[in-house]
């Protein structure tokens, strides 16, 4: 910086008039400035807490997302089959359990609650229900008329589910849990064969393949010559 | 400049978070400063007022500070302009400009802390205490920039916002008027 090559007067002269009046700031002046530049440059270690605590809640937050939809697997689409009445499971307990993760793995995750619904056929609301399901429907709810027309003594005019079973050629080395028998119960009691066949063949197109091939064979073998004399094929 | 100047160092060290170098520029210019805003506002109260508004800004500017220049430069160019907005805000500076001589040297006894303080001060004090209250504020100002601040004219001329030339004509008038004053009791 330029500096003055002659000063215009010296100063000391005039300092020491001027400091004659012993003008100072006062003390609690001087402290609170000395307090505030201080307070300026201290350490702000305090600051840490906010976005740790910000971080712990997200972190927390997301946690109980997964742990909630991890335990119930929502599906990510809600398909028609997951809307459906729990299928018939005709292998044993030991298969089931060791088949399960395979099939977590193979369909979308479905909605715990329908998994682990009651086996029976469960009245559904009527809007929910079409096709093959009508028709097991309609099927269940001839058994249960036929269960009303027990008379006090608990006969029935009907042969029993086992008698009806044995009959229809069922095997109970692979007898299906009680409430699949029912349903196949449920199924052989459709009286006519007619019916019969058009349930199996509701099951099929509903995809049911395998309860669709388990119930024709009960079908053939209760009525083994019928599709013959029909002249129809296999549902 | 600022390589060699101690307080350029000290207020870098005060903005690298060292409050003992803030406290070492404070003790070196707090006096000074002091009497040039005292003298510049006149008024007690607002000497505090103004006087602490400074500091906050020196405090509040410490990182933005560049040894560009004198660290005492950048100093009075704060005092100065707050100075500055202290006059606009009370509208006192126009006030002061009608001033009469009498209010003024009344204003100028009103700072004395009493009489016994009075007599010590000297009368010699007493009328350069006046005289300056009857400077034009550009020229007091530059005279207390001058003599309690130690700018050099050109320093002056940053601190005001004007050019060298400017400052010193405002040095040469504010002296001439208060050796004026002052007759035999003016300093050499």
């Amino acid at each position: 910086m330029e500096q003055d090559q002659e000063p215009p007067f010296p100063r000391e002269p005039w300092q020491r008039l001027l400091k004659d009046r012993a003008d100072v700031p006062p003390e609690t002046t001087d402290a609170r400035i000395r307090a505030a530049a201080r307070k300026a440059v201290a350490p702000r270690a305090a600051r840490w807490w906010l976005p740790a605590s910000l971080a712990a809640s997200f972190l927390l937050a997301v946690l109980i997302v997964q742990w909630q939809y991890g335990n119930d697997e929502v599906p990510a689409v809600v398909t028609e089959a997951d809307l459906a009445p729990p299928a018939v499971d005709e292998a044993p307990p030991a298969a089931r359990m060791d088949s399960a993760p395979a099939q977590r793995k193979e369909s979308p995750p479905r909605i715990a609650p329908f998994e682990r619904a009651p086996v029976e056929v469960a009245p559904e609301p009527e809007a929910r229900l079409g096709g093959p399901e009508q028709d097991l429907k309609a099927a269940s709810e001839m058994v249960a008329e036929e269960t009303d027309e027990t008379d006090e003594t608990g006969e029935t005019d009907e042969p029993d589910l086992g008698a009806s079973l044995a009959e229809s050629g069922f095997d109970s080395r692979e007898a299906p849990r009680p409430a699949a028998a029912a349903q196949a119960g449920a199924l052989a009691k459709v009286r006519t064969p007619e019916a019969w066949y058009a349930a199996i063949a509701a099951l099929r197109k509903a995809g049911r393949i395998e309860e669709a091939d388990a119930e024709l064979a009960r079908f053939e073998a209760a009525y083994p010559d019928w599709l013959k004399e029909q002249g129809l094929s296999k549902p | 400049m600022g390589e060699g100047d101690a307080d350029a160092r000290l207020m870098l060290r005060y903005a690298a978070g060292d409050a003992g170098a803030f406290d070492a520029l404070y003790a070196a210019h707090r006096g000074a400063l002091w009497r040039f805003i005292r003298r510049s506002v006149k008024d007690a109260a607002a000497t505090d007022d103004v006087f602490q508004e400074c500091w906050s800004r020196v405090i509040a500017n410490r990182e933005r500070y560049r040894p560009e220049a004198r660290f005492a430069t950048w100093l009075y160019r704060i005092a100065h302009n707050c100075c500055m907005d202290h006059w606009r805000k009370s509208g006192r500076r126009d006030r002061r400009e009608a001033m009469d001589d009498g209010a003024i040297a009344a204003a100028a006894d009103e700072s004395l802390d009493g009489p016994v303080e009075a007599v010590l001060a000297g009368e010699a004090s007493e009328r350069l205490a006046a005289a300056l209250e009857r400077l034009p504020p550009e020229q007091r100002t530059a005279f207390l920039l001058y003599v309690e601040g130690g700018l050099s004219v050109a320093e002056i001329g940053e601190a005001t916002a004007v050019n060298p030339e400017t400052a010193k004509s405002r040095l040469r008038y504010a002296i001439a008027r208060l050796k004026q004053s002052l007759g035999d009791d003016a300093p050499d």
